[in-house]
């Protein structure tokens, strides 16, 4: 069937901010889906409160909205926009549910919208447990036996039916969000408890438990005609039990026989039959491991995680040819680019193995409950490709960047055999070392397999390369044993350290022995077909598929996987240089391991290497295409730290030199220059032990930030306030081996200031000032971020002569970004990076600048003079309003503290626009999917002391708006005192009524909490943030959000009143208005500057 | 461990391990692309005196199992792979694939860049090859036997030896002859289980006798190419049979059936062999992935408007002819079809041949 020509213009919404369970995957689906559409000539209108991501590109959609996603800014933009049509089954859960509430409230009939793709019913019948279930019985596809219940009564009743053990899952939820395994009444009432207040439409399901059976997964995809395909089989490592999003997933599954593959594979193809889905679908089994039986346990009729990686892991462009499908296609009309000869009806066949790690934030929540169940935790997930299993493990496992080359974890060995049989019982991260550690200390397989129920053909795998460190630990390796620890991915360093020499040494051997890195291509038809595509994985094989051109080419190192502190900006930004190369004539070669981003997609670069970001990795891949030369500074932290290696090994750096970005990161270096440059920073020094750090806290005078060099996101960085704090904090930072110094700064409160910059050499172009509301000490990432900054002239020009003078001094070329302190009148610096930063794309989107494109023109040798942008500060005061705001992802983390400080704890962010400040504080606070509590509700209040004189005026305010306020013994006396009537709230363990039972009676629907100093757990407070994070009450926990948030209750705005900006009109007006000087309406009016 | 050889007609040459039976064999490297299933295609007759290469890299993780054949026995020459498991985690398995390739003297070799041997085919078109574990082999005198390489008769080496009767679970819908040019278990089930008997002929049984037990129906299986002289011979005996009853015709029947009709065959560059060919019926506009193996295809240029003769189903790869319609009751098609039906699969041939028997 040819493309639909009764619509004209398509609505696309986005997923939003990243969380656990919704991250950069839907930017890749969203990205295709936008192409391919206008590609078909459909005007796109798209909205997505992620200003991160490629999809919200000035270019990718011919209108885009980068709005709250609300059901009220949705319809206001869709009827402004008169849209015909919506596509939402590329926008994960979120844009799904928005699609639901839409057709539900007879929105989309109302206004005349076809809903494109998968329709409503097909959508509900897999959403809704009961209609799924419904659905599964008419075509006699086996579920698990399962009940709904809305209320407890009703839970505890068919869990006495159903037997222990049992799984509740709340229904419309993300990433498993509150479910759980209940072995008894207490716990089952617990999670059922937790599960129905997080269910949109309040109903849990109540399972049977089919924990230890095989978890497999099968993407299909079908069109409107009924044609259907599958594309991609999946085998997750860890059985039933673990979420698959933390599950270690490999494609395509390797332990079923052909009768149970076709058996599975005929139950989905029935099942996308039933449901009537168009475009993508994954369907989940669990599989009994040595019977017949097998269940269907989901079905998300939409992409999904599981979509990003099936696409990666084959090839094939699912999110496009869904998108297609959507207007009207079939699969037999739809040609596979990947080929450029076939068609996407054809299912995908791989001559590799692949595997994909979960990257999980326990690195940075150190406290947080590491154990792995229904509920999804990973942040981010890795994809490697090889042509043995072993190696795609090994790759996979250089891929996360957890400082390991293969199986063995020191920490682990220090474990007592109990405790590591105690580790793998309780399906933690760490599971898969615990298990090496356990075969090497001489367990079976077979005992494993019986205690874990991961299939032998995993645990023996996992044995080879267990037993192939051991033989390397012996010394001289035999050839033989050489060649197989070489095709095993036992890297050049790997061996190396195993074998006690060096990496130069062993690299010789492998070449001596004919062993070099060949590259093989995904083409999705097993080498039938010539494929269009180049997308490589390593090998050591004979045949080496990527040929070097005799093009001039440039090698962009990604960013790796998703994690806190080093999200999809980067990635945002790898692509953008990409395309700039590509425009520029380069050949552009990106290497990435990342199956969730637009930068690992087919047709992105001119060549992807799939691979691990290791020196070892990279160096392979710069031996076969000898470009001319490589970028790292868009990759985050991943990309840079490579430089000095790629540096050593005598290849061009594009940018900022290897030695210069050392400059900037050596503390002793570093203060060398702006003491040169007569620039004040705080004063501060570097330690490496215990007593250092000590002395130095003393000399400096409390309170001081501590953090390790050479770090991203703040990773354990501190404020300690006395000795004790400092003794635990070097504790924690030590339990990783750290290669640099530890730096100890002054600490000062003031106002945080962040440029980003592009620099030539000579001249810097700066897009804006941005200002973080909260004050210094809480991490920049984790801060809501004002653009413009509301600063005087005076400081505007002292900080863009600082930073003129900076990136001269480190003769930075490309992209820098500097982080000062307003600090009694003094602009102080406290550090510079030159390399992209997390604000690269929202101060490319606000200010219209294309950042990225100018920063890899610059590399590349062109002035900044020779863009139409100027130099200097671009945007001084424009009359407009950008205001970016975190999002957390503390529901889905057990145990780790709410409470906000220099260490970056959000997993994703959003934006407000606007002329008016309010309204773009509004939007920003509303898109963050914070609840404001409507008049009438409690708030509790329990602030540090040093903090209760500030409170008085809020609190007042809050008072005036008609809150009810409750607040903790001294706060309320302190309330009191100054005449704010507030109730008094007994403590956590003092008789009811108490904090806990208002947070639970639903009385209490903000928490304002600024938590004593330091992070000595104060249980109390601890207790009573966790409490109101997974009942969804949320927190505030600096006084300044509470200010922000306290004006937006002031204006009384609702979503139905604000107004949408198209973010081309948004940056045209910073442009008209780039000039001002003073602030033309509104003033922020809590900035700390105006209480003088 | 035995070193291999995999040595190509154009003198290509594949180092690797010996698996399975040490020795040497000759056939035509032909690939198989299915992610399982390697033992049902080993043992599928279309596949006789064949050198598979399977192009996913590892093969044998769950064994093989009795109940997993596609006949009695290994059909294959030979088999080329990556990487071998000879242990498996599943609990059907009977023996593990080593084992099992070794007892049933299936010469094999292990270690070689199965892809660059895919893609090499590919590029140069279908060959012959050897596999050999004699050590120090002379490789001149090898690559000549791989290019004078000419196969045996395979259609006498897969087809039953003398008429044999197949009744079905729940018989009374009629009988089928099926003339075996190699049929597969697949093909026999799918019969069998939509309530029809079948007896199974040789395939040089006269059409005179066929028509002797008065069957309902004729079914031309799947097999292995047939050489001129036994293509000739079939070719008699389907003319013969024109006419009186339905006929249906798959694989190589279908090729064969073609050529009784007068229509031409031409060779492919390398042919169809795997799981995964999008095939499009061009009555319903539906398209279904079906399984292949075949090296010939009825030549399209050869089918005159004015004959009658239909093209049913075509790849929508390379438009090559996957199915045929001659008259209201005799068709065929290039694949096999699923042998039950479901709504996205090609099971409704056998009802539609089953069908026309009422």
């Amino acid at each position: 069937m040819p493309k639909r020509t009764d619509i004209k213009k398509v609505m696309v919404i986005g997923s939003g901010p990243i969380i656990i369970g919704q991250a950069a995957e839907f930017d890749y689906a969203g990205t295709q889906a936008c192409r391919a559409l206008k590609a078909e000539g459909y005007e796109v209108v798209l909205v997505n409160s992620n200003p991160a991501t490629i999809m919200t590109d000035i270019n990718m959609a011919d209108r885009v909205y980068i709005e709250p996603l609300n059901i009220d800014v949705i319809k206001n933009i869709m009827l402004t926009e008169k849209v015909d049509s919506l596509l939402a089954t590329l926008g994960g859960q979120t844009g799904l549910n928005f699609a639901m509430e839409l057709q539900e409230s007879s929105f989309l009939d109302d206004n005349h919208i076809a809903m494109l793709g998968t329709q409503a019913k097909g959508i509900r019948m897999g959403e809704d447990r009961e209609e799924f279930r419904k659905a599964m019985e008419r075509i006699q596809e086996p579920c698990i036996d399962s009940r709904i219940a809305n209320n407890l009564e009703d839970a505890l009743k068919y869990a006495h039916e159903i037997g222990y053990p049992l799984i509740i899952r709340p229904a419309f939820t993300l990433g498993g969000t509150g479910g759980g395994i209940a072995g008894d009444d207490d716990t089952m009432l617990e999670i059922a408890e937790n599960g129905l207040a997080l269910s949109r439409v309040h109903q849990v399901l109540i399972e049977k438990c089919i924990s230890g059976w095989k978890e497999i997964e099968f993407e299909a995809i079908r069109d409107s005609k009924g044609n259907a395909i599958t594309i991609c089989s999946m085998e997750n490592l860890d059985p039933v039990g673990i979420h698959t999003g933390d599950s270690i997933v490999v494609a395509p599954a390797q332990t079923l026989t052909d009768t149970e593959y076709q058996r599975l594979r005929t139950a989905t193809l029935k099942i996308v039959a039933e449901l009537g889905i168009e475009g993508g679908c994954n369907v989940q089994f669990a599989q009994h491991p040595t019977t017949e039986e097998y269940a269907v346990i989901e079905v998300n009729p939409r992409l999904s995680r599981s979509s990003a990686l099936a696409s990666k892991a084959t090839g094939y462009p699912i999110a496009k040819v869904a998108s297609k499908i959507a207007v009207g296609y079939t699969l037999d009309e739809i040609p596979n680019e990947v080929t450029g000869t076939t068609f996407a009806c054809f299912e995908p066949t791989v001559d590799y193995i692949v595997t994909k790690i979960p990257k999980w934030p326990f690195d940075k929540f150190t406290k947080a409950k590491r154990s792995l169940g229904t509920q999804m935790k990973a942040t981010g997930e890795v994809m490697s490709i090889s042509n043995n299993f072993e190696s795609s493990l090994m790759k996979a496992i250089r891929s996360l960047e957890i400082g390991l080359m293969g199986l063995e974890v020191p920490a682990i060995k220090q474990l007592t055999d109990e405790m590591l049989n105690d580790k793998i019982r309780k399906t933690d991260d760490m599971r898969l070392f615990a298990i090496s550690e356990s075969i090497r200390r001489g367990t079976s397989v077979e005992k494993i397999y019986q205690e874990t129920m991961i299939d032998l053909f995993f645990l023996r795998k996992i044995k080879h390369i267990v037993e192939m460190e051991e033989q390397l630990k012996l010394g001289y390796p035999s050839n033989e044993i050489f060649k197989q620890a070489v095709l095993f991915g036992f890297t050049d360093t790997y061996i190396a350290k195993l074998t006690q020499n060096s990496p130069d040494i062993i690299r010789e051997r492998r070449k001596s022995l004919g062993l070099r890195y060949t590259y093989k291509m995904v083409d999705t038809c097993a080498g039938e077909y010539d494929a269009k595509t180049p997308y490589f994985y390593s090998t050591f094989d004979t045949e080496n598929e990527a040929i070097r051109s005799n093009k001039k080419k440039v090698l962009v190192l990604g960013s790796g996987p998703i994690r806190i502190g080093q999200g999809i900006e980067f990635d945002y930004c790898s692509v953008h240089s990409v395309w700039a190369l590509r425009e520029l004539g380069y050949e552009a070669i990106i290497a990435n391991n990342n199956p969730e981003t637009v930068s690992t997609d087919f047709d992105t670069s001119d060549r992807l290497y799939f691979e691990p970001l290791t020196a070892d990795d990279v160096r392979a891949i710069i031996e076969n295409e000898e470009p001319d030369g490589v970028i790292c500074q868009f990759g985050g932290q991943t990309a840079i730290k490579l430089i000095k290696a790629v540096s050593d090994m005598g290849v061009r750096i594009y940018g900022t030199s290897a030695d210069m970005v050392d400059a900037a990161e050596d503390r002793k270096r570093f203060d060398s220059i702006v003491e040169t440059l007569k620039i004040p920073r705080p004063e501060g020094t570097t330690v490496f032990t215990l007593e250092e750090a000590l002395e130095a806290a003393l000399r400096l005078g409390y309170p001081v930030l501590v953090r390790p060099s050479y770090v991203l996101g703040g990773q354990g960085m501190v404020i300690a306030y006395s000795e004790t704090d400092i003794i635990e904090y070097m504790e924690i930072i030590n339990a990783n081996i750290q290669e640099h110094p530890i730096l100890i700064d002054k600490y000062l409160m003031g106002v945080e200031l962040e440029v980003d910059a592009v620099s030539d050499g000579e001249n810097v172009l700066i897009p804006g000032i941005m200002e973080h509301l909260e004050r210094a000490g809480v991490h920049s990432g984790d801060s809501i971020s004002i653009f413009p900054a509301y600063i005087s002239e005076k400081f505007r020009d002292i900080i863009v002569d600082y930073t003129q003078k900076l990136a001269r001094a480190l003769q930075v070329i490309g992209l820098l970004n500097i982080q000062f302190i307003l600090y009694k009148d003094t602009i102080y610096v406290i550090e510079v990076n030159p390399r992209s930063s997390r604000t690269i794309p929202y101060i490319s989107k606000v200010t219209g600048i294309p950042v990225v494109d100018i920063a890899t023109r610059v590399m590349m040798g062109a002035k900044l003079t020779d863009f139409e942008f100027g130099i200097g500060l671009y945007a001084r005061y424009p009359a407009v309003y950008a205001i970016k705001a975190p999002v957390f992802s503390f529901e889905k983390l057990h145990d780790v503290d709410t409470n906000l400080g220099p260490e970056m704890k959000s997993t994703g962010e959003v934006l407000g626009l606007s002329t008016r400040y309010s309204e773009a504080m509004y939007k920003a606070i509303l898109a963050s999917n914070f609840r404001f509590p409507v008049k009438g509700d409690g708030i509790l209040l329990t602030v540090r002391d040093s903090d209760k004189y500030d409170l008085v005026p809020l609190a007042e305010r809050l008072f005036q708006l008609g809150y009810e306020l409750y607040a903790t013994g001294g706060t309320a006396n302190y309330l009191n005192k100054h005449g704010i009537p507030t109730s008094i709230a007994r403590k956590i363990n003092e008789e009811t009524p108490n904090v806990i039972s208002l947070i639970l009676s639903g009385n209490v629907r903000l928490l304002v909490n600024t938590a004593t100093r330091g992070r000595q757990p104060e249980r109390d407070g601890f207790r009573m943030r966790r409490r109101c994070t997974e009942h969804g009450v949320p927190i505030i926990s600096s006084l300044d959000t509470l200010l922000a948030v306290t004006e937006c209750l002031e204006t009384d705005m609702k979503p139905v009143d604000i107004e949408p900006y198209e973010i081309k009109r948004f940056s045209d007006i910073v442009y008209k208005t780039r000039k001002n000087i003073l602030p033309l309406n509104e003033m922020p009016s809590n900035n700390p500057m105006l209480k003088k | 461990m035995t070193k291999a050889y995999l040595i190509m007609q154009d003198s290509t040459i594949f180092e690797g391990q010996s698996v399975g039976s040490e020795g040497q064999v000759t056939g035509k490297v032909v690939p198989y692309n299915g992610m399982t299933g390697y033992q049902q295609i080993l043992t599928d007759p279309s596949c006789f005196g064949d050198l598979i290469c399977m192009t996913y890299p590892i093969i044998g993780s769950v064994g093989t199992h009795w109940d997993a054949n596609s006949s009695e026995r290994i059909q294959a020459g030979g088999v080329i792979l990556r990487e071998i498991n000879a242990e498996s985690s599943s609990t059907y398995t009977d023996q593990e694939f080593d084992v099992w390739l070794t007892e049933n003297r299936c010469v094999g070799i292990k270690g070689v860049d199965t892809r660059s041997i895919m893609r090499h085919l590919m590029s140069q078109g279908s060959m012959n090859a050897v596999i050999t574990s004699v050590q120090d082999p002379d490789i001149q005198s090898l690559v000549q036997l791989a290019r004078l390489y000419i196969p045996e008769n395979y259609i006498v080496k897969v087809t039953t030896k003398s008429p044999q009767l197949y009744k079905s679970e729940k018989s009374g819908k009629g009988l089928i002859a099926a003339i075996d040019l190699g049929i597969s278990r697949k093909e026999k089930e799918a019969i069998l289980f939509r309530g029809t008997d079948m007896l199974l002929f040789p395939y040089n049984t006269s059409p005179e006798e066929i028509r002797s037990y008065h069957p309902n129906a004729i079914y031309v299986s799947n097999g292995p190419k047939a050489q001129q002289t036994d293509h000739l011979i079939i070719r008699k005996t389907l003319q013969g049979l024109i006419g009186s009853v339905p006929i249906f015709a798959v694989g190589n029947g279908h090729l064969i059936l073609a050529s009784a009709y007068g229509l031409k065959l031409s060779s492919m560059k390398t042919g169809h062999h795997g799981v995964n060919y999008p095939v499009k019926d061009l009555k319903t506009q539906a398209t279904y992935i079906t399984a292949q193996n075949h090296s010939c295809v009825v030549d399209t240029s050869a089918i005159q408007i004015d004959s009658g003769i239909k093209v049913t189903h075509v790849n929508i790869n390379d438009g090559s002819i996957e199915g045929l319609r001659y008259t209201s009751d005799v068709f065929s098609v290039q694949f096999v079809p699923d042998p039950i039906s479901q709504e996205f699969n090609t099971g409704y041939l056998w009802d539609h041949f089953i069908h026309l028997i009422h």
